[in-house]
């Protein structure tokens, strides 16, 4: 187990590396001069001249791409071309919005997808199955950026039943003082005890959420079926129920949990494409996270910023995996 | 008035690409009370499908029973609801042993574990007293140093071992009639003998009636009173194990026995049958059977009493004295 988390880890160190590397020379291909960026538009161009020394621009790829290495093993992803401020203080600062989307859709895809995923593989080809399936077929293969337009249009427009965007009422924001503990808008103001933002904010959130959420409960649900059919199928499934075990043992335990392994895939899976997918709906409904960040940052050509983002979904991307093949590593079959 | 236990014109069938395939027709079985009845027949005769019919579990929707009765004790189990089933039968009343010891443990829980929802869905024992009972159980099974084995997940165990604990398993459910399904089919021989004995002590222990099903006559006969033979779904012979096998009637229940060699000479014997198309509507041994008449061709021959208790579902073996 220990040798296994080890292996998994290395790998992971190893794929960074990778990531580190393509977005370094990726975004040195591009076609646009940094130190001009740095130094604004009426820059003279001894002032550029003296921003490509500084940011170190005149120096060999190599020695740029060992010095930037460096920086990056020691938490420092460089400076925004357009702010000057260190690039992983705004990403602090934008991550908190996203990863509470990011956190809505995961507690979909685990508390929706799995059991609708049970209750369809239970009720296979019954009109249950059908719905839960024509459901998931819709909402993997609809558009993100089409849901989160739709959703608008009818709760907003419509029926007026949810706010357009944002993450508060501007009247919150301008008349009260919004909490600021862990970054956490939802979760400092509920434990300030401010109510007014946490159901405003909670009022915002529903479209995102549930534009964002679809996806994974969807994949997550049609997995969970495919692989309890599978198992339902199996000789000690039978058996279980020879014994006079319960349908609620045998469905949400004995089959559950050897299914196990590929529902939590699917699940580390989805959150990445999640995190992916903030960046068309944080769009849509002006969400101040990391999506939204890195489509000023793509636009603004802000290269320490696009790289700073790349490095982060890719570090999370390896540490979802990790947990992932930690799960299936604990499922006694493997650990032998 | 039904025997305790009687099954009546069973047919049981599987949907498939090419249309319903049947694969059970049984006239007539019967056990009695406290009795082991052996039930044997080649691979893929429907001893499985029978078990299962039996308990209601066979796969929904593929399969279905177009016919028939299965009385346990005075009442009819296929007019009963899945509900019911739960409810009344299925580890209350009937209790089965599966044939595959690999399969039938839930690789990701322990042996103590799976124990301890089949004690508490059944002895309704929780917390100490249940953990009392499943070392019991194992002790039952004679499963040395059964504190340790409870917390073994079912990789990590034997063959035989698992087929100990499978048999506690059934067995803690304190069903009266058990199913014992091919019990020892895939265990090293040396290690089907502890079972076999098991099997009968418990048996005689718990004063359980049981259908014993093997895919090897001689073992029926150490085990049962009465034995049936099934051949492609047809119960062809039926009688006191004695006498099915010392003094076999059916063609095929012949080929059987002596298809466990004594000599190579013997054992080649079977060899060279000479294989015939199929009969629609006849015997369903017709291709097979090198005793075979026309009639065996045109229609299906029912089981037939030839000598006392032995019956025997053969127009030639029904017509010649012994
Ligand atoms: N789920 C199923 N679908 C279709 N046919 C099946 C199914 N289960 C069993 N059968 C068929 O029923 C017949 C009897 O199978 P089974 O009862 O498992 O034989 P055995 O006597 O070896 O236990 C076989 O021919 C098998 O192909
Ligand atoms: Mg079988």
């Amino acid at each position: 187990m220990k040798k296994f988390i080890l292996r998994r880890l290395l790998l992971g160190v190893i794929v960074m590396l990778g990531v580190a590397f393509i977005t370094f020379f990726l975004t040195r291909v591009i076609p646009s001069d940094p130190a001009a960026k740095w130094v604004g538009p009426r820059a003279t161009p001894e002032q550029i001249a003296k921003a490509t020394i500084d940011l170190g621009l005149d120096q060999p790829l190599y020695v740029q791409f060992f010095k930037y290495m460096g920086d990056l093993l020691q938490g420092n992803l460089g400076a925004s071309l357009r702010t000057r401020r260190p690039i992983m203080l705004e990403l602090q600062e934008n991550l908190p919005a996203t990863i509470e989307l990011v956190f809505i859709s995961t507690i979909a895809a685990v508390f929706l997808g799995i059991p609708l995923g049970v209750i369809s593989a239970r009720r296979k080809d019954q009109w249950v199955d059908h719905l839960s399936r024509l459901f998931s077929v819709g909402v993997v293969s609809l558009p993100t950026f089409w849901v989160g337009l739709i959703l608008q249009l009818l709760f907003f427009r419509t029926l007026h039943l949810f706010p357009m965007g944002g993450q508060l009422s501007t009247e919150i924001k301008l008349t009260m003082e919004i909490p600021k503990i862990t970054g956490f808008l939802m979760f400092d103001s509920l434990v300030t005890g401010n109510f007014r933002i946490f159901t405003d904010a909670l009022w915002h959130i529903v479209l995102p959420g549930i534009t964002i959420g679809l996806y994974p409960v969807g994949l997550v649900a049609r997995m969970t079926r495919s692989a309890l059919l599978e198992i339902l199928n199996e000789d000690y499934i039978t058996a279980a129920r020879s014994y006079g075990l319960s349908e609620r043992i045998v469905l949400w335990s004995y089959a559950l949990k050897n299914s196990i392994g590929s529902t939590s895939t699917v699940v580390a899976l989805s959150i990445g494409y999640t995190l992916v997918n903030t960046f068309l709906t944080e769009s849509i409904f002006s969400w101040p996270g990391i999506g939204s960040y890195i489509a000023s940052a793509v636009i603004g050509l802000d290269y320490p910023a696009i790289m700073g983002v790349t490095i982060f979904s890719a570090f999370s991307y390896v540490i979802l995996n990790l947990v992932a093949d930690v799960i299936i590593a604990m499922d006694p079959r493997v650990r032998a | 008035m039904t025997e305790y236990f009687e099954i009546k014109n069973l047919a049981v069938g599987f949907h498939t690409f090419e249309g319903v395939r049947d694969v059970l027709r049984i006239e007539s079985l019967r056990i009695k009370r406290g009795e082991t009845y052996g039930l044997v027949g080649e691979s893929g005769a429907g001893k499985t499908v029978l078990a299962l019919t039996i308990l209601g579990l066979l796969p929904k929707p593929a399969a279905i029973v177009h016919s028939g009765e299965i009385w346990l004790d005075g009442q009819d189990l296929l007019k009963k609801t899945d509900r019911q089933m739960y409810t009344q039968y299925r580890g209350k009343r009937i209790t089965m042993i599966f044939q595959d010891p690999m399969s039938t443990l839930n690789p990701v829980f322990t042996v103590g574990q799976q124990l301890a929802r089949v004690i508490e869905a059944q002895q309704h024992l929780k917390g100490q007293a249940n953990t009392q009972k499943a070392l019991e159980m194992l002790e039952i099974v004679k499963l040395p140093d059964a504190g340790r084995m409870l917390e073994k997940y079912p990789h990590e165990l034997s063959g035989g071992q698992r087929q100990r604990i499978i048999i506690a398993i059934a067995l803690t459910c304190g069903a009266e009639f058990l199913i014992a399904d091919e019990p020892t089919r895939n265990l090293d021989v040396t290690i089907q003998a502890g079972i076999l004995k098991l099997m009968d002590e418990l048996q005689q222990e718990f004063k359980m009636s049981m259908l014993f099903i093997a895919n090897n006559v001689g073992l029926v006969n150490v085990v049962c009173k009465n034995a049936g033979i099934l051949y492609r779904g047809k119960l062809v012979e039926d009688g006191p194990s004695e006498k099915v096998i010392r003094r076999a009637r059916h063609p095929y229940t012949q080929t059987l026995i002596s298809a466990i060699p004594r000599d190579k000479s013997e054992a080649l014997k079977f060899a060279n049958t000479v294989i015939k198309p199929d009969a629609e509507h006849g015997c369903p041994y017709y291709a097979r059977c090198t005793l075979a008449e026309d009639a065996c061709a045109a229609s299906e021959p029912m089981l037939e009493a030839v000598d006392g208790a032995q019956k025997v579902a053969c127009f030639v073996a029904a017509r010649r004295q012994p």
